[in-house]
This record gives structure tokens, C-alpha cells and sequence, in this order.
């Protein structure tokens, strides 16, 4: 029982418990489990393809994450990710469409801009409701969510519709000028050079520094802090926008690099799997880049069941959803700290 | 002075404190004790009124909460008011003077000032990596009183200092009281307990309702009189 609350043992015993779990969903699907999670691995990281599509589903992923962790940080739990990324998507689109014309030193710079902007707005107005009257930061992010992918469907299907889109619901193409930075000719793109960087700065604000440790006494006790003339609402700001710049971010990313465009479904579900990595992680930034490189492995390892067992593409949830619950309870259950 | 939180109410409350005295305040709890010792350290904002420290003014309405280094506040409740549990006591050590820190912050300092305060005021165990509610209720209260008091202070507000400790954690803490006001502190101590005020303090006052029902010197105190200032307010 000592080696199994130990932090080595817990990660094994969560480790077997998921593949336990996954292999008794695998056999109600009527599936060969331990075949189809050998070919799930391979799918995510058998090869050099694999690793790209991996990193391609971990950058949003890992930004969206930071976006979640940022604000738990200081005792806030913000589930809108989603609504930042769609929101940064839509004015880094906006400022494309303006400097249409202009070079790549000019575009790309706007559109980064843009975008962290656009984020940032998002997650502070969050955060300005919640600093100035208090408003519940979970259910305004939540709800928010959706207000940011509405206005997304707006405009392209009104204003910004691409004339030569067929009448398909797309906004006009980015330019190769505005299309982020790509390596070693896959789609992996500057989006997760970005997240590395902001999970290491993060990390190094929080632990080293005053503002860290301001956020760390609001977060431990919010009354006492505050007593001792700590900004609450100023950091609340903070914390909020720069949230939202990054999430905003991610959605410049798929919106620029992944599909070329703003289009609907830009994002398959990356603000739950960035919340899911966020908590998963127990909110630590650098923990988070080896999880949020787990988690894009699941997603695309979820072609692979498409491909080799015909299972639908909403058992990669279904397969989040066991790893956040074992993950959770299994600690709980063998009466340790956290995994 | 005037100031409200959410449930009592101190209202044109008016009080002197010499350099060197301890000032008493007794009375029965909820007559608005809290809120005054808030009021006067600068916690919360006055709706009217102001504190004055030398002649400075430490609190008026409108003024943002915020901890000056020449008072050593040691509010009540420690766990619920004066520290974050879940960090360690360097960062607790810090509360009240982060904003004088540089923006990198000098941790190996820190940790060593902590070091230094906890064998002062003798906080056991002598871990500042501990975090702080791991300590007893005794410890923890010294080490808000390290905090608070580990500094030159010109004013000390004590509510309710020695509420549920033992016998030697609460003398060690009457003593930190005695020494700061040796070395020149108006020291305003709160309390429920009559007979530890009449003894320790130069004079007492008994708040009711949020006023001063009266003031006495402990030397010529009448009890029956104290006794119907707290019960009566007359």
C-alpha cells in the first residue's frame, strides 16, 4: 500500500487503471482491447507522421490548458478556453481581412496581435464582471463559450462570407503572408513554440517572482490578502486577459494554419481537453507539456479507431473522460495525496 | 470612528493611546470588536472619521486597505484572517509586506528571515518549508505574531491574542505584548477576559454596541461598574 500512495506507484496504478477501463470499453465495443490500444500507441507515436498530428492536437490543446491553469492559479475556475479561442480566431480573421494586402512583416505580426488581443478580451470581460460586481467567473466563462462560437457562426455566414466559398460557410483564406510559421514541413507550427514558452515563463512568474507570490496569498486566502492590501480585482484582470490571449492564440493557430480559414467546428473540443489537462496536471504549467502531448496523442490516436475498428469518433471523449476520472479517483481511493 | 462590514457596526467610536500604554478593550464579543480592530489597522475602509498614528493619518474613508509597517495588527482567528494555509510560512512571513518586495523575489532572504523570526519568537517546529496549517493553533499564532511583531511598531492591535491557547503559549504571547509597549508601542489589546486586562493593561474600556461605554483606569476599576458598561452600555 506504501509503494502505491507512492508518487511513482500512484502514476503506475492510474496508468494500469485507465488501460483497464479503456480495454472494458474496448470490449463492450466488441473489440480486441490490448490489439487496439497497441495500434491507438502507434496511431500517436509510431512514427514521424504521427508525432506531427500528435503535436498538431497538443499545441491548441497545451494553450487552451494555460488559459485553464492561469486563472486556478488565483483560486478562479475558468472553463472558457473555448470562447477565447473562438474569439481570438474571429479578430485575428478581422485584422487578416483588413491588411489584406500587406506583407508578412506587417500581416503576421497584426494577426498574432490580433488574436492575443481578441483572446484577451474575452477571457477579461469574464474578468471584469467578476472583479467589479462579483459576477460568478465559472457560468460567465461557460455561457460566454457560446456567445464567442455564435458570433464565429455570424460572421461567416453574413458579413465576412468568402464570395468563392460556393456558399459554404467559410470566411476568406489566409494569406500565406498571414499563415503562422511552419517546421520541418509538417503543420507543427510556431502555436506550440508559443505554449512551450508560455508553460517555462509561467512557471518561473508564479514560483520567483512578487507577482507569483501575490497570486499564490490571494489564492490561499483571499480575505486575508486582501486585508493586506492586495489587489484582488486588478489581478483578476490579469490573469484573466492574459488567459484569453493565450487561448485567443490557439485559435489563430487552427484558424491560420490547420484550416486556412475561419470556418465552423474550428475547434474539436481543444477548451475541454485544455481544461482536462489543466486539472489534470494539478495546475502546474510545466507538467502540463508532457500531459497536453498525452492528451493529442489520445485525440489522434482516435483516427486510428475510426480507421482499424470502426468505433465512432466520440470515443476519444469517451476515452478523456475515463483518464480524468481515474486520474481523479484512484489517489483518492488508495487514501494518498494528489496523483 | 465609523465602519462597517457586513454584520456590525462601530459608530462614533473615540479612543487615545499614549506611546507606552496598553489600552484594554473588553466587552462581550460581537459588540463590533473585529470590525473596530479592522477599522484602525487599515483593513477595511471607515464610512466615517480617521486614524491617526503621530499625527499621520493611517485610515479615512475612502482609503484602500493596506498594511502600514509601523503598525503590528494580530487580527483574530489567525487561520481564517492573518494566513493562507495551504503555503508554506515563508510566503505567509511575507503577507503583510509583499508590496515592498522586489519583483524577483529574494528567496534564499526570505527564507532566512523567517528562519531568524521563527527562532525568535520560537515557532515550532522550526520549518519555514512547513506549511501553515500544519502548526498548531499556538504556533500559528506566533507566527502571525513574529510577523507583526518582529518589527519596530509604533501602534499594536491585539484582538482576542491568546483565544484558545495554553497556558505557556499564551504567556509567551502577553509577553511579545509587554516588551512592545517597553519599547514605545500604543498597544491596543482586546479581549473577553476581564481579569487579563485588569491585570496586564493601564486602562480599560468596554465597547458596546459598537461605542465606548466607558473608561477606567485599572488601578482605581470598579468591577460592578466595568460589569454594567458591558452588560448595559450605561
Amino acid at each position: 500500500m506504501k509503494f502505491l500512495r507512492s508518487p511513482f506507484g500512484l502514476i503506475l496504478t492510474v496508468t494500469v487503471a485507465f488501460f483497464a477501463l479503456t480495454s472494458g470499453f474496448f470490449l463492450i465495443s466488441g473489440q480486441a482491447p490490448l490489439a487496439l490500444i497497441g495500434q491507438m500507441i502507434i496511431g500517436a507515436y509510431g512514427d514521424g507522421f504521427a508525432w506531427s498530428e500528435t503535436l498538431i492536437k497538443t499545441t491548441p490543446i497545451l494553450l487552451c490548458a494555460l488559459a485553464v491553469a492561469l486563472p486556478a492559479r488565483l483560486g478562479l475556475i475558468s472553463v472558457g478556453a473555448e470562447g477565447q479561442f473562438h474569439f481570438g480566431a474571429l479578430t485575428a480573421t478581422g485584422l487578416m481581412l483588413l491588411l489584406i494586402q500587406s506583407p508578412a512583416w506587417i500581416l503576421l505580426p497584426a494577426v498574432l496581435l490580433g488574436a492575443a488581443v481578441g483572446g484577451a478580451i474575452w477571457g477579461g470581460l469574464a474578468g471584469f464582471l467578476k472583479a467589479r460586481i462579483g459576477v460568478n467567473e465559472t457560468i460567465c466563462t461557460l455561457l460566454l463559450n457560446y456567445v464567442g462560437i455564435a458570433l464565429v457562426e455570424y460572421v461567416i455566414h453574413g458579413p465576412w462570407k468568402d464570395p468563392e466559398s460556393a456558399n459554404w460557410p467559410y470566411a476568406k483564406p489566409f494569406p500565406d503572408a498571414a499563415v503562422l510559421p511552419t517546421f520541418f514541413g509538417t503543420r507543427v507550427h510556431l502555436g506550440l513554440v508559443i505554449g512551450v514558452v508560455a508553460a517555462v515563463v509561467l512557471h518561473v512568474l508564479l514560483n520567483r517572482t512578487r507577482w507569483g507570490l501575490e497570486l499564490r496569498l490571494l489564492a490561499g486566502n483571499r480575505k486575508a490578502a486582501t486585508r493586506a492590501g492586495l489587489p484582488f480585482a486588478l489581478h483578476v484582470l490579469i490573469v484573466m486577459g492574459i488567459a484569453g490571449a493565450l487561448a485567443g492564440l490557439a485559435g489563430l493557430g487552427e484558424a491560420s494554419v490547420i484550416q486556412g480559414r475561419l470556418q465552423s467546428r474550428l475547434s474539436s473540443g481543444f477548451g475541454l481537453s485544455g481544461f482536462l489537462v489543466a486539472w489534470l496536471s494539478g495546475q502546474d504549467f510545466l507538467r502540463m507539456i508532457p500531459v497536453a502531448v498525452l492528451m493529442g496523442g489520445l485525440l489522434t490516436s482516435a483516427d486510428t479507431l475510426q480507421l482499424f475498428a470502426s468505433l465512432p469518433a466520440a470515443s476519444a471523449i469517451v476515452l478523456q473522460g475515463l483518464l480524468f476520472v481515474t486520474v481523479l479517483a484512484v489517489p483518492k481511493l488508495l487514501g494518498g495525496s494528489d496523483a | 470612528v465609523s465602519a462597517t462590514d457586513s454584520i456590525t457596526t462601530v459608530d462614533g467610536f473615540n479612543l487615545e493611546i499614549a506611546a507606552g500604554e496598553i489600552f484594554g478593550l473588553a466587552g462581550v464579543a460581537g459588540n463590533g470588536q473585529s470590525v473596530l480592530a479592522d477599522a484602525i489597522a487599515g483593513a477595511i475602509a471607515l464610512t466615517e472619521g480617521e486614524v491617526s498614528l503621530d499625527g499621520e493619518v493611517l485610515n479615512r474613508p475612502g482609503r484602500r486597505p493596506r498594511p502600514d509597517a509601523r503598525v503590528g495588527y494580530i487580527p483574530e482567528q489567525p487561520l481564517e484572517n492573518a494566513v493562507a494555509g495551504d503555503l508554506d510560512l515563508i510566503a505567509n512571513m511575507a503577507l503583510t509586506r509583499v508590496a515592498s518586495l522586489p519583483f524577483w523575489l529574494p528567496r534564499r532572504e526570505e527564507a532566512a528571515q523567517t528562519a531568524v523570526l521563527m527562532e525568535k519568537f520560537d515557532v515550532r517546529p522550526r520549518d519555514p518549508k512547513r506549511l501553515a496549517r500544519q502548526l498548531s493553533g499556538g504556533n500559528l499564532q506566533k507566527l502571525v505574531i513574529a510577523r507583526e511583531l518582529g518589527k519596530p511598531c509604533a501602534l499594536v492591535i491585539a484582538c482576542y491574542p491568546t483565544m484558545g491557547l495554553d497556558i505557556a503559549a499564551s504567556q509567551a504571547i502577553r509577553e511579545q505584548l509587554f516588551r512592545q509597549a517597553e519599547a514605545g508601542a500604543a498597544v491596543l489589546w482586546i479581549s473577553e477576559e476581564l481579569d487579563e486586562l485588569l491585570e496586564h493593561a493601564h486602562r480599560v474600556g468596554v465597547l458596546f454596541r459598537g461605542r465606548l461605554a466607558g473608561v477606567t483606569d485599572t488601578v482605581t476599576a470598579d468591577r460592578n461598574e466595568i460589569g454594567r458598561w458591558m452588560g448595559t452600555g450605561q
